[in-house]
């Protein structure tokens, strides 16, 4: 009963909030649920709570996407990053680890080093903007972990990405 | 020789042995039992490797001591060396040797291809891949890259070195090829080897033409000397062989030609090609081998009737690679020449004295890449 | 001496003494060869003998191994068994030579199997049909009957040797990295299988991700990049116990590409801090680390020269990847790859004159091989996605995994010559990547 309230309340968050970031994952939300369900155990009915780490990954935005072979950042995603600093400034107690990946079109180990580049260039940005280093860190998937299997530049886009992955408690 | 052979294989033979054991691996996967053998050490290894580095076959191996025995050659002493990748065996194996130079039986009598009976007709070599090589100008991987592109051969025909149509009681034909014989096709060739990264060129490097026909007699002119002082030579030449040879020779020499080789009236350019091309046809290079690079000068004597005197082919001179590639390019070139001879290289008998001995320089520099 | 011979003539003429002017002709005759043919040569391998009841099959299993050993090299052609005309019953009988030429087989590998007491003997010889002599000296292997595979790929290697003038491959193992699953769940472990892809044993479960293993050059120990912690890390494991440790000393956030110098007792790798991802050695033993590039841009895949003096590796500091060759201490790097579209994962060839590589141009991926000065640069593939070169233990073969294109893309381990021809896929049990060629055992 509890859980319906809360599905409700996020659904009317979602509807009527004056989203200051753009989600550009919306669409996505159903998958990035069921992939982060499986590894870290978030209760999907949570992301109604501002401070959760679903309302981050579903609303703040928990992921900025890059061009073919580039890692800087553009002004879309510089605007879901400081939804990002904005969440993690109030939310003092959890840190995150930011994954970068590239699309299937370059070899493994370039692709390692190119995801580092891209998790490292969101990692100075939200360090740039006030967020402690020591509650960041940043590891590279490169082309192992796509999440669009089409060989197509639709789903490369969406694999050339990092992704903020919060989790509870100063580790580091 | 054959004697040598035969003692040879028995001195210079090596045994190698070797143990298996089981389940080398404890994997972290439900636990499979691998059988394997164990690591033979680099030592072991450069024994094994040894007999490669043998005189070559047509050399008298050097007679030893050794007894003409096989199975009662008493066993290896055992190694001590423990298999490497063998931390933990399952079953120490008592007799667990690696491999260790024993005597192998001798080398049985080879025999002499020529005095033996000559063998029925041997079935056609199925041709497995010509097939699918259609007649297209543009080169297409094939199996087989030639100098000159050859579009795959009729399905009856039998592989064959050289083109030879099916002939029956043709009245240009000498009488030697009068008899029925089965249509021969050259294997199907690209002119360049194509590989998955490069596309067929447009147009062919070479045209697609009937190939010389090296083993044909040549007609009586065109063993005349191209000198135009030469009509009273050609009559001998048709009732001697021998003096016509001579007398061209002479001729040659007479009137300071020196169009060909400095020793007299040469063969021409025709002869010579011919004989140069049927050599070509069958000499295989290794396109990526260390014995491309090398360039080979085999020397051999051949009889009257153009065959080659195997035991006169010789390497004279090697340069590029090591021995070992040496030795590779040097068995090419032999083969090269012994397999394309078949009944006796075409050569004008009335000048035998000009190819009764030849220097063959196979030289595969344009081969390397393709 | 044309002049002599001249006066000489003139005199023989006058006198008639043709002897002595056949003599004075025969010089050899001279001919220069410079087109040959590149094919297959063709060879027959006969059953071999069995030289006890139960060596039957067997005798039967490795004669079909040698020749697809031999066969499957690009550069042999089997003379099919239903052409051959004599059949070889003793391994001491003579050879019939005329019978083989007859079906114009240019080699001829004969061979005997017995067996007794779970031991079994394999005997061979390698004949030269058109010289009519045999081609190095009879061989024997023993063994037991599990390892007939073994004992038939040293027969082929031998046989390989004696024709071709180098060693062979055919006894030698590639370890990979298998995968099963879908691409966006695609599960990876590493295991180790013959060159020809039998005899596949694993040496990690699949719960880690794991990339890129890389044989030692005596084929004890892998280095292979794991997950295990969480970040990308070097391990190394032996192959004998299957027991496996993380390197200690590596610094900085994710350390991957390793590689082996060839004295086995330094890794060479990439570290990544902060953005930059530059290469290094590390000191197995003691730990000790160096950098070897100091570059801002991206610096991995390095691989050494045989002789341990230079590493070859690829670097993106001109704007795209391309190949650098640096002395094994580092310092400066010269660039070799200048052709067009992007290059990677150099692999420095076992003779020294060659280095692999990957390169992408125009939406293809090959592999291709050029001279350590980056001249004569050769294609030898292209496909969707073509990836990782390793050489055969005699650098004349690479291996490499291939994926496909789309949703149902996999992974598959391919083999060609460095001339380009004999493009083949290796058959393994799921889908596979990242191959290294272990060497000659």
């Amino acid at each position: 009963m509890r859980l319906t309230a809360k599905l409700t309340l996020l659904m009317a968050v979602l509807a009527v909030s004056a989203c200051t970031n753009a989600n550009r994952f919306d669409n996505d939300a159903v998958d990035l649920n069921a992939a982060t369900g499986s590894a870290g155990g978030i209760v999907p009915g949570s992301a109604s709570d501002p401070s959760s780490p679903a309302y981050f990954q579903q609303t703040v935005g928990d992921r900025v996407l890059f061009a073919v072979d580039q890692s800087t950042l553009n002004p879309q995603a510089r605007a879901t990053l400081d939804g990002q600093v904005q969440w993690l400034m109030t939310n003092a107690d959890y840190t995150a680890v930011i994954e970068g990946h590239a699309d299937e079109q370059g070899t493994r180990a370039y692709n390692l080093a190119l995801g580092a580049r891209r998790a490292n260039a969101v990692m100075e940005y939200l360090v740039a903007q006030g967020v402690p280093s020591n509650r960041l860190r940043f590891v590279s998937y490169g082309k192992e972990r796509p999440i669009e299997i089409c060989s197509e530049e639709a789903c490369y886009a969406k694999n050339r990405r990092a992704v903020t992955i919060i989790s509870a408690g100063l580790t580091s | 020789m054959h004697t040598g052979h035969y003692i040879s294989g028995g001195a210079h033979g090596f045994l190698i042995l070797w143990a298996l054991f089981g389940g080398m691996f404890r994997g972290d996967p439900p636990e499979v039992e691998v059988a394997e053998v164990s690591v033979i050490s680099e030592a072991q290894f450069a024994a094994m490797m040894q007999p490669q580095q043998a005189p070559p076959a047509v050399e008298t191996p050097a007679a030893l001591p050794q007894p003409e025995v096989d199975t009662t050659a008493p066993e290896p002493p055992e190694q001590e060396t423990a298999p490497a990748v063998q931390p933990d065996p399952v079953e120490p194996e008592p007799s667990t040797p690696d491999p260790v130079p024993q005597p192998v039986l001798p080398t049985p009598e080879p025999e002499v291809a020529e005095d033996l009976p000559q063998p029925p007709a041997p079935e056609p070599v199925p041709d497995v891949e010509a097939p699918e090589v259609a007649l297209r100008p543009v080169p297409r991987p094939a199996p087989r890259v030639a100098p000159e592109a050859v579009p795959a051969p009729e399905p009856e025909a039998e592989l064959a070195p050289e083109v030879q149509d099916t002939v029956q009681q043709s009245e240009t034909a000498p009488p030697s090829e009068a008899e029925e014989q089965q249509a021969t096709a050259p294997e199907a060739a690209a002119t360049e080897i194509v590989t998955e990264a490069e596309e067929p060129a447009r147009a062919p490097t070479a045209s697609v033409r009937p190939q010389v026909r090296p083993n044909r007699p040549a007609p009586a002119v065109a063993a005349a000397t191209p000198d135009a002082d030469a009509p009273s030579t050609e009559d001998t030449a048709a009732a001697d062989a021998t003096a016509s040879a001579i007398a061209g020779a002479l001729e040659e020499a007479l009137s300071g030609a020196a169009s060909g080789t400095a020793d007299g009236p040469p063969l021409t350019q025709g002869e010579t090609d011919g004989f140069r091309i049927a050599v070509q046809e069958c000499w295989v290079v290794d396109v990526g081998s260390q014995a491309s690079n090398v360039t080979v000068t085999v020397g051999f004597d051949m009889d009257r009737s153009g065959r080659v005197v195997t035991s006169s082919l010789r390497m004279l001179a090697a340069e590029g690679g090591s021995g070992s590639a040496a030795e590779t390019a040097f068995q090419a070139a032999r083969r090269a020449i012994l397999r394309c001879q078949g009944d006796g290289y075409s050569l004008p008998v009335e000048k035998f004295d000009q190819w009764k001995s030849v220097e063959m320089t196979f030289n595969p520099e344009s081969m390397r890449i393709r | 001496m044309k002049q002599f011979v001249a006066s000489l003539l003139s005199v023989c003429v006058l006198a008639f003494c043709v002897p002595v002017l056949a003599l004075a002709q025969s010089g050899p005759l001279r001919i220069e060869i410079t087109e040959g043919v590149v094919e297959p040569l063709p060879y027959a391998v006969p059953d071999f003998v069995a030289e006890s009841a139960s060596a039957q099959q067997l005798a039967q299993q490795i004669a079909r191994v040698v020749a697809d050993d031999l066969t499957g090299t690009g550069l042999f052609r089997e003379v099919p068994r239903e052409a051959h005309i004599s059949q070889i019953t003793s391994f001491g009988s003579p050879v019939q030579f005329a019978d083989w030429k007859a079906i114009n087989a240019q080699a001829l590998v004969t061979g005997a199997v017995s067996e007794q007491g779970g031991r079994v003997v394999v005997k061979f010889r390698v004949w030269d049909v058109f010289a009519g002599a045999e081609l190095g000296q009879g061989m024997q292997f023993a063994g037991t009957p599990d390892g007939w595979r073994r004992m038939a790929h040293k027969v082929a290697d031998q046989v390989y040797s004696r024709i071709t003038g180098e060693s062979g491959y055919f006894d030698s193992r590639v370890v990979f990295v298998s995968e099963s699953g879908p691409k966006d769940q695609r599960a990876k472990r590493l295991a180790v299988m013959d060159y020809d892809g039998a005899n596949v044993q694993y040496l990690t479960g699949s719960s880690a991700l794991v990339l890129a293993p890389r044989f030692s050059e005596d084929g004890q120990r892998v280095l292979y990049t794991s997950y295990e912690t969480g970040m990308p890390r070097v391990h190394v494991l032996e192959v004998g116990t299957v027991q496996s440790r993380i390197l200690q000393g590596q610094d900085g956030v994710m350390s991957f590409a390793p590689r082996f110098a060839p004295d086995g007792r330094t890794v060479v790798y990439s570290l990544t801090q902060g953005s930059n991802t530059d290469i290094w050695a590390m000191d197995i033993a003691s730990g000790g680390t160096r950098q070897l590039t100091s570059a801002p841009s991206i610096e991995t895949a390095p691989s050494y020269s045989p002789d341990g003096s230079q590493i070859v590796f690829e670097s993106d500091r001109s704007g795209t990847q391309q190949l650098y060759v640096m002395s094994a201490g580092g310092g400066e790097a010269k660039r070799i790859s200048f052709g067009q579209g992007r290059y990677s994962t150099p692999v420095w060839s076992p003779r020294g004159d060659m280095i692999a590589f990957t390169k992408q141009n125009a939406g293809r991926f090959h592999i291709g091989v050029m001279r350590t000065d980056g001249s004569e640069e050769r294609l030898l593939t292209a496909s969707f996605l073509d990836e990782g070169p390793t050489w055969a233990p005699n650098g004349r073969v690479i291996m490499f995994a291939r994926e496909t294109q789309g949703a149902q893309g996999s992974s598959s381990l391919y083999t060609v010559d460095i001339s380009g021809r004999n493009l083949k896929r290796v058959r393994t049990p799921e889908g596979a990547s990242d191959p290294s060629w272990g060497p000659l055992q």
